[in-house]
């Protein structure tokens, strides 16, 4: 009987205490530009603002205790990519997030924010009306808002967690307006 | 961490690409910056000839490298030197500037910066061909129309170029209604023929809108597919290459579209306006018009009336009887023989 009881305790013991996820932390991992250009990018997450809402669940439910947290997050965020054949790419955005974090470190994490995206291009040649000049390698700074949306899942005490982010840069001026320049971010959260 | 870390940079070095400074075989990308457009032109080919073809995209709102697909570049990269290039706002030409520098005068502008450069780069006595496609057609002609820009240039060849669109709207429409008499006598798609043909009726030659002339522009790559469909005209292309183009090319296909869009609808009221046609004359330098006997989009009428009006002491005409709107498409051996015979006389 005594271990009937234990058996039936373990589980609750996991989720009654209140979560404590970390306030900071930093990110890192794959950033692919139209998904294959690859690159690399790292994000530094700090929780400005936490919520912790606890849900009392009817029997039926496995744990009798639910707590679902929502975060405020700042998260500057600097990367680079290469589009192999064509130019490189460098990033550099301070995001405001939303992150809603389940029982089991599940995550939601929308963001928007605002930087600058560097495109650069080297053999560049430049043209004055009468003389044309070899310039090298040169870049071009955009400044730009950026957007996400990502999920995945909250690093603990004993696992690193990991991220999957649909997200765009948007620079402005690019040309004669917004150009959107999708991407991909997989990683792990340290 | 730091394993992975270094597992993500092996990933990113190993996506560098190559290219290739042997003279025969020569594949480079540069960069040419004028009035705030950087604009990228692919070099490939034979450039030991000291010859170059700088082609033209159609559009507006193309790109260079979509005509480095099929067969007949192969045969010019053989040859000469093929540049591939990206005209301002299209493709992955990128830069900082007004809704006012897109104009057809500043296009020719950098097509002018590009000439320079590729003359600085590969030495001034490099023969410069200009090769213009559909719109293309146009900008190339308006190059030309300046005497300064013109003495750059060795030689003109214009593919279905549309130099000048009233003109091509009211041949087209005249074309229409011949190719659907002809195809609905011959048994060929006859309803859908005889749709085309009381479409075409329908129009006044004499007052054609720009809504108008977007639908003949469309309807004339429709009854394409009709053509091809009753073997009228040849298939072309292959969308393989164009995948491999999109996904893992020198083209990113949403900037490219993007931007393509946003160029081709600043230039639009310009376009269809502009007719070269009586101003013809001021182009001296050789000229070959290539034209399509079943293009509806720019119709042969067009390139007849070029090659009689140019100035030029060398000027040819050929007509592609197999084709649409894309001959280096549905005839390539033909369409590389065509220029590489042109480009050999020089």
């Amino acid at each position: 009987m005594t271990k009937f009881i234990l058996f039936f305790l373990f589980p609750l013991s996991l989720f009654a205490q209140e979560p404590d996820w970390p306030k900071s932390y930093l990110s890192a991992g794959y950033y692919g530009n139209l998904v294959t250009n690859p690159g690399i990018s790292f994000d530094y997450h700090l929780t400005l603002a936490e919520s912790i809402k606890t849900i009392n669940k009817t029997k039926r439910s496995r744990s009798a205790v639910k707590y679902k947290t929502r975060q405020l997050e700042l998260t500057p965020q600097i990367g680079i990519y290469f589009d192999p054949q064509s130019h490189k790419g460098a990033f550099y955005t301070l995001s405001v997030g939303y992150r809603k974090i389940g029982n089991r470190g599940l995550f939601f994490n929308p963001s928007v924010g605002i930087g600058a995206y560097t495109l650069i291009t080297r053999n560049n040649y430049s043209f004055n009306g009468n003389s044309t000049f070899f310039e090298g390698t040169t870049a071009s700074t955009f400044t730009s808002a950026t957007a996400k949306l990502g999920i995945g899942r909250m690093k603990t005490s004993k696992k690193k967690g990991f991220y999957l982010n649909f997200s765009t840069l948007l620079p402005f001026n690019y040309n004669t307006g917004v150009t959107p320049l999708p991407a991909i971010e997989i990683g792990r959260i340290f | 961490m730091k394993k992975e870390l270094f597992l993500y940079f092996l990933l990113v070095i190993s996506f560098f690409s190559c290219e290739s400074l042997d003279l025969t075989d020569y594949s480079e990308q540069i960069y040419v910056t004028n009035d705030g457009a950087t604009q990228p032109a692919f070099i490939a080919g034979n450039v030991s000839s000291k010859k170059l073809i700088v082609i033209l995209h159609g559009g507006p709102g193309g790109n260079g490298l979509e005509y480095r697909v099929g067969d007949y570049y192969k045969q010019l990269e053989e040859n000469v030197g093929v540049v591939y290039y990206d005209q301002r706002g299209q493709g992955m030409s990128y830069g900082k500037y007004t809704e006012d520098d897109v104009t057809v005068e500043q296009l020719t502008a950098d097509l002018y910066a590009l000439v320079k450069v590729l003359k600085t780069k590969f030495g001034n006595d490099t023969k410069i061909f200009l090769l213009g496609h559909s719109w293309g057609g146009m900008l190339g002609t308006a190059y030309l129309m300046n005497e300064t820009y013109q003495k750059e240039i060795s030689g003109w060849i214009e593919s279905n170029g549309a130099h000048d669109i009233p003109l091509l709207n009211t041949e087209s429409v005249k074309l229409f209604k011949e190719v659907a008499n002809e195809q609905i006598k011959a048994g060929n798609s006859v309803e859908d023929w005889q749709a085309i043909l009381d479409w075409a009726n329908e129009i006044d030659i004499n007052n054609i809108t720009e809504e108008v002339s977007g639908e003949i522009n469309s309807k004339g790559f429709e009854v394409e597919n009709y053509l091809r469909s009753d073997e009228v005209i040849n298939y072309g292309g292959s969308y393989g290459e164009y995948i491999q183009l999109y996904l893992v090319g020198r083209l990113n296909p949403l900037t490219s579209h993007i931007n393509g869009n946003r160029t081709y609808w600043l230039l639009n009221d310009e376009v269809e306006s502009t007719a070269f046609t009586s101003q013809l004359y001021k182009i001296k330098v050789p000229s070959l018009f290539l034209y399509s006997k079943y293009d509806f989009v720019v119709p042969a009428a067009l390139g007849v009336s070029a090659y009689q009006k140019v100035a030029s002491n060398n000027k040819q005409f050929y007509l592609f009887e197999k084709s649409g709107h894309s001959p280096m498409d549905s005839e390539p051996n033909e369409f590389a023989n065509q220029v590489i015979r042109f480009t050999n006389q020089f």
